[in-house]
């Protein structure tokens, strides 16, 4: 009879779990998969305020990167410092040549099947939880996270500028950009994702009438950091979704 | 011994009932409107987490909103509960456990995930809730008005800085400065989680469970738009008072562009786009919706005056 009443304790139970059991995980497949970077070509726009700009160069350090499943927001808790699951990684930095359409490798993307909804990512300089201080993750720009440069013509004035900016992540364990919209179904079939940039948008905050006030008549203007011009190309290429995202 | 086993198997029968509970019972909720502590007693400077870093001390005079368009639904079903009526509410004089705004009866009991609220631009369906004053809630209808504040900054050593220009000589005394702003963006939060575990609310069965819908009255001052890693600054707003009169109103703060915050305090990345300080607060203003103190509405869904 014991034997009995532990056989039945057992079989009601495993009525228990079996009827309360509400998942069926089976893990989701590794897949790599190669990350490229694109540009539109534009050389010549009109800002603004009505300014010819010219670019010579534009190019941009981008990576590392992390794809997540958490649904982006610009503000919680924790989804801004989490992801949410990890969807894929890029642990380089690459260069994009904004000025050429052609796609520019920047690395492999390791990471899961399944759905991404956001991305995080530094340009060109990482600080790891692991580092006490930020690190430079390329020297391809020489440690910037951006270099444009160009000229600028209204009115018979034409002035030279070369901007050259590093964006740091704000906090160790952070990236620079985190939370950013991001679409894309994984499968075993996906073969790579493109990451486009347009300067026109990287230039969007720059007031051009206080760099021609900037010029000497020789030397191409600079931005300083801590000085507005500086800000603007920051937020030029950290805000608003200056980088898009393409899984094919 | 045959009674004996009729017991356990009665036993282990009403573990499998509680263990499988799909909730068939009903029970109701209560909505609560809840001011945020800095809104009723307002922001010291100082050095903690949550003081003010840059020396000046806030002090809310006001700060309405209209509140409304409650909606509980479950994600594995189409059940769901709206409450549609929308408040003017007088948070600066709301009290601190909250101000009753609605209540669902005869809601299934157990785990309702998907909460949403929003604060809206008011219109002729808003009604006046708590001391909200007539000349208040009058001024929210008639100006499709989602959150009106009015804010005194003190600051002994307080100054006005001109934002527009780097040069480092352009700073004036000023050591009081009103924030004062009639706000008509609005935002729809949703996907509400308390601070710690499920999303949602978990309707008790045959009894009533309370909900706070908490606003927190801060984020003007956030370095970033999270909650980790942030500091709570005035100075970049006080600048903003261009006429030096000693009020930064909303025109003058569309007047300034958002590039005058420097870029190794303030994050902006996470922010879907912004021009000028004008942004910056609408932006924080859609960020105010809170859940169960200090939870979470991650879904924000912006809400523009007609």
């Amino acid at each position: 009879m014991r034997n009995y009443l532990i056989l039945l304790t057992f079989f009601v139970s495993s009525l228990v779990f079996a009827g309360c059991d509400d998942s069926s995980t089976t893990g989701q497949a590794l897949v790599a998969y190669t990350m490229y970077g694109t540009g539109t070509g534009t050389t010549d726009f009109v800002s603004g305020d009505g300014w010819d700009i010219h670019l010579d160069e534009a190019r941009l350090a981008f990576g590392p990167v992390e794809f997540c499943a958490h649904v982006p927001t610009f503000e919680i808790k924790d989804s801004m410092t989490g992801c949410g699951v990890v969807m894929g990684q890029l642990s380089v930095a690459g260069v994009i040549d904004a000025l050429d359409v052609q796609e520019q490798e920047l690395g492999t993307v390791q990471g899961i099947e399944g759905q991404i909804h956001s991305v995080s990512y530094d340009m060109g300089v990482s600080w790891p939880s692991t580092q006490a201080s930020p690190k430079t993750v390329t020297d391809a720009l020489d440690g910037f996270s951006v270099r444009v440069s160009g000229t600028a013509t209204k009115d018979g004035s034409e002035v030279p500028f070369v901007f050259e900016v590093t964006v740091t992540p704000p906090n160790q364990g952070l990236f620079a950009v985190r939370g950013i919209p991001a679409d894309g179904s994984v499968t075993q079939e996906t073969s790579s994702v493109v990451v486009s940039t347009d300067p026109v948008q990287w230039l969007r905050y720059v007031d051009w009438q206080k760099v021609k006030d900037m010029y000497d008549g020789t030397t191409p203007v600079t931005c300083s950091e801590g000085s507005t011009l500086y800000n603007s190309v920051y937020y030029g290429i950290t805000v608003g979704r200056p980088v898009n995202f393409e899984w094919r | 011994m045959k009674k004996f086993t009729v017991l356990i198997m009665a036993v282990l029968a009403g573990l499998v009932t509680l263990g499988c509970d799909d909730g068939s019972k009903t029970g109701s909720i209560q909505f609560f409107v809840q001011p945020e502590w800095t809104i009723t007693s307002g922001i010291q400077p100082g050095d903690g987490e949550e003081d003010m870093r840059d020396g000046w001390t806030v002090e809310y005079e006001r700060f309405m909103i209209n509140i409304g368009d409650i909606i509980v639904a479950r994600s594995d079903s189409s059940d769901r509960f709206k409450l549609p009526a929308r408040y003017i509410v007088d948070l600066k004089n709301a009290p601190q456990g909250g101000l009753l705004i609605g209540t669902i009866d005869g809601i299934e009991a157990g785990n309702w995930d998907q909460v949403s609220y929003g604060i809206l631009p008011a219109d002729g369906s808003s009604q006046k809730l708590g001391d909200a004053s007539q000349e208040d809630f009058d001024r929210m209808v008639n100006g499709n008005i989602a959150v009106s504040v009015r804010m005194k900054l003190t600051n002994p050593s307080g100054v006005v800085c001109d934002p527009t220009t780097d040069a480092t000589d352009n700073c004036l005394p000023e050591h009081e400065v009103v924030l004062d702003w009639d706000i008509p963006w609005g935002v729809v939060a949703g996907g509400c989680a308390p601070g710690s575990g499920e999303p949602g609310i978990v309707v008790p069965s045959g009894s009533t469970g309370q909900v706070k819908l908490t606003i927190h009255g801060d984020h003007w001052f956030f370095t970033a738009f999270r909650h980790e890693n942030i500091e709570r600054r005035a100075q970049h707003l006080v600048n903003c008072d261009l006429n030096h009169d000693g009020v930064v109103t909303m025109d003058e703060l569309s007047q300034v562009p958002i590039t005058v915050l420097d870029p190794q305090v303030y994050d902006l990345s996470t922010v879907p786009d912004a021009t000028s300080m004008l942004d910056y607060v609408k932006w924080a203003a859609r960020t105010l919706p809170h859940f169960q103190g200090d939870g979470g509405c991650p879904e924000r869904t912006p809400v523009n005056p007609e």
